[in-house]
């Protein structure tokens, strides 16, 4: 039997101009999922029930074998939360920081804390008003780190950070990653980060899960392809839509050429794009944000 | 109503808030200290502006510490820091209310006690007691008050006004409770006079604060998430 390392069925969770409905979403242990979605999609209401910070108004969540938000003291134990909106106490250093952490988890990890404290290159006694947004970051991730949670919960961790400090970040995560056994959550919009990391893919937009899937499966299953359409064909933007070919998302048309994008790739499509008159020139593999833009706007 | 079953973490927050107000505690306090000295010096001039800057300190003490601790807390997004914690929303607004009221009450108690001892052991004249200790009161009513509401909405508006009308409220009573024929008749008495009056007024500001946590505590105890 699988075990999961967080497991939501049914969810439901309504605000005044918000809504999720059915909301099912499940991460098997020692998996990388990336939640992806535009602001608003709803990642942030789904880190928050996750972390029993937030009661949905129906369904059931259960993290690590603990019952949310009923058993949110035991589960925070195991659950380490990192978000682009956390900060620290400006007026302390992060020593004193790491010294409250130690003294609220007993696994707390000081060796490994110092190893971290090298690897992003802080300084345990500098205090946090001194620091730049991308050490801040990092010292939350030592803070959420040196505990060594079994679910990793990492909310828009990146965002705001410069590009250098952006990949230093997501390397040292990737590293870090592989070295443990840890299962975690990423939320993010930047969909480079996502796919960098994680081992499987989860697609929210306006409250709706719109894909959850493995990264490999997924990004395989998404394909353009660049074609010439029949000498007759019609010029109207719809009439170039070859109906008997499934798994079509999107046409777009520039004269006699055509832009196909499908989430249905194998080799039978290129078969049946051929069999409709349309001649491929070429076929690309799509990155996770092309797919992610296709995804929303079939959506929409 | 909640059973502290987390009491552990609700401890190690307190101790936490603590330490981000120490210092500034303690300069207060050495403040305070200053003051009760002015006050001792028993001359009517160095007394009063004693008295006025003491109730000034009573309640920046207060101020200081429902902002920081409260209020500051989500505005520096540090609350998001402290979601993370193995703790509930009631586990943290038990701890919240916990280290304010300790925050606060010490050093109000401190305060008032080295200016009843500064009186008592003075020539000033002890019939000020019953008036000294019913401001105090009066301070420490209001700032449960505001504390109340930063502890309740989070806001620094909802807050900072209330602490307004508070602090207008107690030039009135200042003013009235002088005007009180059972007050200031025996101001310049040799000892304190706790009349029907005075006792009355020092019971019903008990009781309000009293009241003021207690309402805060239920309201708190139904909070079911963070945000």
């Amino acid at each position: 039997m699988q075990q999961f390392a967080f497991e939501m069925r049914d969810i439901s969770i309504r605000y005044p101009h918000f809504a999720m409905e059915n909301i099912s979403l499940s991460l098997p242990k020692g998996q990388v999922m990336g939640l992806v979605g535009v602001n608003g999609a709803g990642k942030s209401t789904t880190i928050r029930m996750l972390m029993g910070l937030v009661k949905p108004d129906a369904g059931q969540i259960n993290v690590l074998g603990y019952q949310l938000p009923a058993q949110q003291v035991q589960a925070k134990y195991d659950i380490g939360f990192a978000s682009d909106d956390m900060r620290l106490y400006k007026s302390q250093t992060l020593q004193w920081h790491m010294d409250f952490i130690r003294s609220v988890y007993p696994q707390f990890d000081q060796a490994y804390a110092k190893e971290l404290l090298k690897r992003f290159e802080l300084i345990g006694e500098q205090k946090i008003k001194g620091l730049s947004h991308g050490q801040r970051v990092k010292a939350c991730l030592l803070l959420v780190l040196a505990r060594r949670p079994k679910l990793l919960v990492l909310d828009e961790p990146t965002t705001g950070l410069d590009p250098v400090a952006r990949d230093e970040v997501i390397s040292e995560l990737a590293e870090i990653l592989r070295d443990d056994e840890r299962s975690v959550l990423f939320s993010s919009h930047n969909t480079h980060d996502i796919e960098k990391l994680s081992d499987q893919i989860a697609f929210l937009d306006r409250g709706k899960l719109l894909a959850l899937q493995d990264k490999e499966t997924y990004l395989d299953s998404w394909s353009r392809f660049r074609c010439q359409l029949p000498a007759n064909a019609n010029t109207g933007a719809d009439a170039a839509v070859p109906a008997n070919v499934a798994g079509v998302v999107s046409i777009k048309r520039h004269g006699q050429l055509a832009e196909v994008i499908t989430d249905q790739n194998s080799a039978g499509f290129a078969a049946q794009l051929a069999l409709a008159g349309f001649q491929v020139l070429e076929q690309h593999r799509m990155s996770l944000e092309e797919i992610f833009v296709a995804n929303v706007k079939r959506s929409r | 109503m909640h059973t502290f079953s987390n009491s552990q973490m609700i401890k190690l927050l307190i101790l936490k808030d603590w330490q981000l107000v120490k210092k500034s505690l303690a300069a207060y306090l050495a403040g305070g200290v200053l003051i009760i000295g002015l006050m001792g010096m028993a001359t009517p001039l160095l007394f009063n502006t004693g008295a006025i800057l003491m109730i000034t300190l009573m309640i920046v003490i207060g101020a200081r510490s429902a902002i920081e601790l409260v209020v500051n807390e989500k505005k520096d997004q540090t609350l998001t820091f402290m979601m993370s914690l193995p703790v509930t929303a009631q586990d943290y607004a038990w701890a919240k209310l916990g280290a304010n009221l300790l925050l606060y009450l010490v050093p109000w108690l401190l305060l008032v006690a080295g200016m009843l001892l500064v009186i008592v052991s003075s020539p000033v004249y002890n019939g000020v007691i019953p008036l000294v200790v019913l401001v105090s009161v009066f301070i420490l009513l209001s700032y449960c008050c505001y504390l109340a509401t930063a502890l309740l909405t989070y806001s620094e508006g909802y807050t900072t006004a209330v602490m307004i009308v508070t602090n207008l409220l107690l030039n009135g009573f200042i003013i009235w409770l002088l005007r009180m024929p059972a007050i200031h008749l025996t101001l310049e008495a040799p000892t304190a006079s706790w009349n029907s009056t005075s006792l009355l007024l020092l019971a019903a500001g008990v009781g309000l604060t009293v009241l003021v946590l207690l309402t805060t505590a239920v309201l708190q105890n139904r909070k079911t998430s963070f945000l």
